[in-house]
């Protein structure tokens, strides 16, 4: 069925097939630009267009049928083609699109009112690869922002712009499209933007998928590395999110393709009716009228899909890797041969098969197969049922086993003489390389199996402030079970046996239960409490045994790192004074007196520093008198210098004026004798 | 142009001398709407599509020899109604006479083949 429209033609309603409007609009225009041509055109071509107007009712109106492509065809048979009307002027007609064609070598600039939207570059850039003016500008506004978010010096696409403003040549343009971009709605997965752009570029729609989705592969690959939990970062990522956000843009801003006229745009084929009548685009898909709600809230799902696969991939290949290494604790937790059966089951159709399934999907939906494998389908949902059947059932059974938490604490008292106790593992360190980055055996260790009990590191040690005064110890051993006696049973099965020599404690980093019941999450607390003003030294073997897990609740206890008889990284706690104060009146003197005496030394050392300080000012002083004595001294000096200078001066002066004197008394003597 | 005759041409130059002189004479009688004469010609066995004669009416009219006014039609756009004016009548009798003188001189002509 062709779609049927509702035009309005020279103020006449009329009903139409579609693609006998195109088919229609498209004579309309050689009519129109064949009486154009001549004198007095512009009446005949007015008084034409009144005419078909009146045709084009009449079939309305004498067969109350709509408009056919047969209709249109009628009509141009009474009307005539232009070519049928004057053979003369048809060539001249047919020469204009030939100086369209010259016209398209050079680049101008439009000068059209009706197509430029700023001074015609994008237009007339768009005339001269006979593309889309919308696209040109598209690309124009995408590379401009882009060109602000990489903050270049200067705006790549806003500068020229202008250059080619100033530069080019205005001309008149009646842009012919050729090309329009739409979205393909007959090869689509999401929108059927990838397809659509295909089309216009003639290209094959898998690669443009693949240019699409790449990044996203890239980026769900690159987070597996960190397990997961970065899909949101990933969206906010530059280049991985670049063809997302590109993709919802055209979803949103593209038109579907939703007539045959849109098919030979998108594609580029010239339209008239003879293309119209022969295109093979004219079986149109059948067009379920989306709401534009409807079609928000489906982009906001393929949204949830896509980050949903995006958390749930990494986390389904991170369950997968984790199953392979914890194969060993599965192996006892499982226990029996029905629940390790399905526990394969799970892994394999219940977290392996779906990721096969996604990752299959897509390469099938990139690769355009569209139609679903039935078989295929069929076994995937034989063995997805499968598998969730055996999920529950595993749950179901592990549940059942394990419903009940009891733990068992048992307390009791370390009597050591010195103030300090040492805690170190029972059992030397293993030759492990404890450099490794990523320690594959690290699951391993967690478990060590015996020939009649499984040793499991399931330990965990605290240290907590007492208000005794001497170290006590609390095991607390605890596990699931059936019911409370089971779960009490299991808990007491538990072997789990501390030493303590001279003032060091020995602690076991594994607990040991039996190889002949599965494990029931079995598990020790330790909790050393710490008497005030006591000290306790984790060893960094212990520690590093314990995974560097103890725990405590920081408050009341001081640190040091500088421990003057043990290794450089032992913990060494001292149950500090920072109690509250009552508490420290009351029930501990030595810390009072410890007080004193630190208070003691507080004031001493701030004699010490008060008598430095006086003795440095007074060296300061007498350094500022010695000072200024020589300054003086020296001033004294010159003053007794010059003076005597002054005072040889004036007698040389004296001896001098005595001498010219004497001359002077001889030169007349002389005259006189002479006389 | 052509130096080799073409037939078509011919044809049609032919059928566009006496096309105006036929459309005159069915407007001369009285008023007429274009398609009216369109199916006027048609009967008379004169093929013409009304994309040549919505020019020719056009030409004639900016000529001076005819004249038209709007005509109410039932629903849609008033039509536009043809009628001859003074100068009309007086080119068509000279059109007739013209057209006499061909057609005598015509016929002779074959009718001794």
């Amino acid at each position: 069925m062709e779609k049927i429209i509702q035009i309005n033609y020279q103020g006449r309603n009329i009903s139409i097939e579609e693609n006998a409007y195109n088919a229609f609009q498209q004579y309309e225009n050689e009519l129109k630009a064949f009486f154009l041509k001549e004198e007095g055109g512009e009446e005949t071509f007015a008084d034409l267009q009144y005419r078909m107007a009146e045709i084009l009712e009449q079939k309305n109106t004498t067969t109350t049928l709509d408009v056919t492509m047969d209709d249109i065809n009628e009509l141009i048979d009474t009307i005539g083609k232009p070519s049928d009307l004057d053979p003369e002027k048809a060539e001249t007609t047919t020469e204009a699109p030939k100086q369209d064609a010259t016209e398209k070598k050079k680049l101008y600039r439009n000068k059209n009112k009706k197509e430029k939207v700023i001074a015609g570059v994008c237009s007339g850039i768009a005339h001269y690869f006979s593309i889309d003016p919308i696209a040109v500008r598209l690309m124009f506004v995408l590379f401009t922002i882009f060109n602000i978010a990489t903050l270049f010096s200067f705006n790549v696409g806003i500068v020229a712009y202008i250059v080619l403003w100033v530069l080019l040549e205005p001309a008149y343009i009646k842009t012919n499209i050729h090309r329009k971009l739409f979205r393909n709605p007959k090869d689509k997965i999401l929108g059927g933007v990838c397809s659509g752009i295909a089309q216009f570029f003639n290209a094959e729609t898998w690669v443009v998928r693949l240019i699409f989705i790449a990044p996203f592969l890239l980026g769900i690959m690159t987070n597996n590395a960190h397990f997961g939990g970065r899909g949101i970062h990933f969206l906010g990522s530059s280049f991985y999110g670049l063809t997302f956000i590109a993709y919802m843009i055209l979803w949103v801003i593209v038109p579907m393709a939703k007539s045959s006229t849109d098919y030979m745009l998108l594609k580029g084929e010239p339209i008239n009716i003879s293309t119209i009548q022969n295109s093979t685009s004219m079986n149109l898909v059948s067009q379920k009228s989306h709401s534009g709600l409807s079609k928000f809230l489906k982009v906001i799902a393929y949204i949830l899909i896509a980050l949903f696969l995006m958390f749930m991939i990494p986390i389904a290949i991170s369950i997968l890797i984790g199953s392979v290494f914890s194969y060993n604790l599965a192996d006892i937790v499982l226990f029996t041969s029905v629940n390790k059966t399905l526990a394969l089951f799970t892994i394999l159709f219940f977290v392996l098969l779906p990721l096969l399934g996604i990752i299959i999907w897509l390469i099938r939906k990139i690769a355009g197969y569209n139609k679903p494998s039935k078989p295929l389908r069929i076994i995937f949902a034989g063995l997805n049922i499968l598998g969730w059947a055996s999920v529950v059932f595993l749950i179901a059974n592990l549940v059942k086993e394990n419903n009940t938490y009891v733990s068992k604490p048992v307390t009791q008292t370390i009597s050591i003489s010195s103030d300090t106790l040492f805690v170190q593992p029972m059992t030397p360190d293993s030759t492990y390389s404890e450099n490794v980055v990523f320690e594959l055996n690290q699951f391993d260790r967690i478990l060590e199996k015996g020939s009649t009990e499984n040793k499991i590191k399931a330990v965990r040690l605290k240290y907590k402030k007492s208000d005794d005064t001497t170290f006590s110890i609390e095991i607390e051993k605890s596990a699931f079970g059936h019911n409370r006696e089971e779960a009490g049973d299991h808990a007491t099965s538990v072997e789990y046996e501390t030493r303590l020599v001279g003032n060091t404690l020995y602690l076991p980093s594994m607990l040991s239960v039996s190889n002949k019941i599965p494990y029931h999450f079995q598990n020790v607390k330790v909790t050393i409490y710490v008497p005030r003003n006591k000290t306790l030294i984790i060893s960094e073997k212990m520690k590093r045994q314990l995974s560097y897990s103890i725990r405590t609740n920081h408050k009341g206890f001081e640190y040091h790192a500088d421990s003057s008889n043990e290794t450089e990284d032992d913990d060494v706690i001292t149950a500090g004074k920072d109690l509250e104060k009552s508490t420290i009146r009351i029930n501990d003197r030595t810390i009072t007196i410890d007080d004193a005496l630190q208070d003691q030394k507080k004031e001493a050392k701030q004699m010490l520093n008060e008598a430095q300080r006086d003795a440095q000012q007074q060296i300061d002083e007498a350094k500022r008198d010695l000072d200024q004595s020589t300054r003086e001294a020296q001033r004294n000096l010159e003053e007794a210098q010059r003076e005597a200078k002054q005072k040889i001066d004036e007698a040389q002066r004296t001896l001098e004026q005595s001498k010219r004197e004497a001359q002077q008394k001889i030169d007349e003597a002389k005259r006189s004798s002479n006389k | 142009m052509s130096t080799s005759i073409n037939t078509d041409n011919i044809q049609s130059q032919m059928k566009k001398g006496v096309l105006e002189f036929a459309i005159l004479s069915i407007i001369q009688r009285g008023e007429a709407y274009p398609s009216d004469i369109t199916s006027e010609l048609k009967e008379s066995g004169m093929q013409v599509l009304e994309g040549t004669l919505y020019p020719l009416l056009t030409r004639l009219k900016n000529a001076g020899y005819l004249d038209y006014r709007w005509v109410e039609s039932t629903g849609g756009p008033p039509r536009k109604y043809f009628t001859m004016t003074d100068t009309g009548k007086e080119f068509y009798k000279t059109l007739e006479s013209t057209w006499n003188e061909i057609s005598q001189a015509v016929n002779k002509i074959t009718k001794q083949n």
